[in-house]
């Protein structure tokens, strides 16, 4: 119960905190699907293979990510900026409110709760909620793009996706699959990442856990495998898009267990944590 | 309800702040912490509170350990390194959120203890606009709306006027007659003897011995 009153009192008080950033994930992800709907015109116009995005091409646009090109490959590897800012907004959204709020009111809200557990779980709630908001951001927006563009509302991708993102290889599947599965492995990989920066930002610092993660991320651009988890949110290494891809439900499992191992060493840390002020913390 | 402080020593960052500290606090006891910056009176009190755990010795509160038996005391309040509010909201709101937790306080509760340290219960205006002192008597009115067991007041009387601070010693005696037990430092020595019935001194993070004193709740308060 006083998990949930302080939840309550998160969900009051974070909303305006998290406008602006919703804002500007709104205003990114919109202008990131407005580009790929120009790319299809451009192809219509110039005869190749393409039609109007599709609800499924808004969204893997936004998580397209980069193709699985190891550094020793003689391929040249484009850096994709735009998942690389998605990312970095996803990630920043939930990432300073549940320190300042430890640093400031927080403290006489967890003594009045008598319980760190309890605040803990509340705040993984919290990011949760809040990874969850940024998802249906995503969806929104190119649910949005799509419906203007006349596109296809289907999970479906067209089959020139991959060239319309610039993710030109040899890789990609002759037909790639509908991206039901892909959506709850982005999202899930996200949260769980959302949730070891809150625990990170525990021993760390919000900013300094920031850019740890994200530098973990964008390494997932280069380097495959554990810790570098970042292609669970990148179409272009998941198994419905590109052979020897990652598959879905690995994709899930994984993120469960990276969300639940923060959740858990993190409460673990945070119950015996010293609650000091900045300066001390400094 | 009866604090024991035994044997209590703080370390962090290989620094001893509190060496050693064993001090016994009655209900409805008001203890005064005196000494220099550094000293080591707001990291006793960040003990006492519950937000850091002690490197060696403990805290027994009405026979329970604290950090072992309960993560923090079962009915505190705190006024500690200064008030920290939600600043895009009004005095009553950031009271009413806090006490939302345990749902203890009613509305009128809370608009009375907001009247109590000499604010308008009514007044809209978000904390941000708030001047120094008139945050410091909302961060009294936080700590006490509840009407906790153990009240930690840190510097209360801190950015207050004359009117503040007598408004804050009229606070701490109301505390002792409902049998709260009140630990509070206070850098004025003439204003901290004036509202507390033991003071502990305190220099680089040991006690530096006490005297009994007894006057809160008289004339002065």
């Amino acid at each position: 119960m006083t998990m949930l009153r302080f939840l309550r009192a998160d969900v009051r008080e974070s909303a305006r905190v998290l406008a602006p950033v919703a804002l500007i994930a709104f205003v990114l992800f919109v202008g990131i699907d407005a580009v790929l709907w120009l790319k299809c015109v451009r192809f219509i116009q110039m005869g190749k293979d393409a039609t109007a995005p599709t609800f499924g091409d808004c969204f893997a646009a936004l998580y397209g990510g980069a193709l699985n090109s190891a550094l020793n490959d003689n391929e040249r590897i484009s850096l994709p900026m735009s998942w690389v800012a998605v990312m970095a907004v996803v990630l920043y959204a939930p990432l300073s409110y549940p320190y300042s709020n430890l640093m400031g009111f927080g403290k006489q809200l967890i003594a009045q709760g008598n319980s760190r557990w309890q605040w803990w779980v509340a705040k993984c709630l919290w990011v949760a909620l809040c990874t969850g908001a940024m998802a249906l951001i995503a969806l929104l927006s190119a649910f949005l793009v799509s419906s203007l563009a006349g596109g296809e509302l289907t999970l479906r991708t067209q089959g020139n996706l991959p060239g319309l993102l610039g993710l030109n290889g040899r890789a990609f599947l002759e037909e790639t699959a509908p991206i039901g599965s892909f959506v709850v492995q982005a999202e899930m990989c996200l949260l769980s990442l959302c949730l070891a920066q809150l625990a990170l930002s525990l021993v760390l610092r919000p900013l300094p856990a920031f850019v740890l993660v994200i530098g973990m991320v964008s390494l997932s651009i280069f380097y495959f495998g554990f810790p570098f988890v970042g292609e669970l949110c990148m179409w272009a290494r998941t198994s419905l898009a590109v052979n020897a891809g990652v598959n879905p439900l690995a994709g899930i499992g994984t993120s469960a267990v990276l969300a639940a191992t923060s959740v858990v060493l993190g409460g673990l840390y945070f119950s015996k944590m010293d609650i000091l002020d900045k300066e001390l913390v400094a | 309800m009866s604090i024991k402080i035994e044997s209590l020593s703080k370390r962090i960052r290989g620094v001893d702040v509190l060496k050693d500290i064993s001090l016994n606090i009655a209900s409805g006891q008001v203890v005064g912490l005196a000494g220099p910056n550094g000293s080591g009176k707001t990291m006793l009190m960040r003990c006492i509170a519950g937000l850091i755990s002690p490197t060696s010795g403990q805290i027994e509160i009405n026979g329970g350990i604290l950090g072992r038996d309960f993560a923090f005391p079962p009915s505190i309040g705190l006024l500690i390194e200064g008030p920290a509010f939600l600043s895009g909201r009004s005095g009553v709101e950031n009271l009413r959120l806090l006490a939302s937790i345990r749902e203890i306080a009613s509305e009128e509760e809370i608009r009375d203890v907001i009247e109590a340290v000499g604010l308008d219960p009514s007044d809209k205006r978000p904390v941000r606009k708030y001047s120094l002192g008139m945050k410091q008597r909302l961060g009294i009115a936080a700590a006490v709306v509840e009407r906790p067991d153990i009240v930690i007041l840190d510097e209360p009387t801190n950015a207050l006027d004359a009117a503040g601070i007598k408004m804050a010693k009229r606070v701490v005696a109301e505390q002792k007659k409902r049998g709260a037990e009140v630990v509070l430092s206070c850098h004025d020595a003439q204003v901290l003897h004036e509202m507390v019935d033991e003071v502990y001194y305190f220099a680089e993070g040991h006690m530096d011995g006490h005297e009994t004193l007894n006057n809160v709740g008289g004339p002065n308060a």
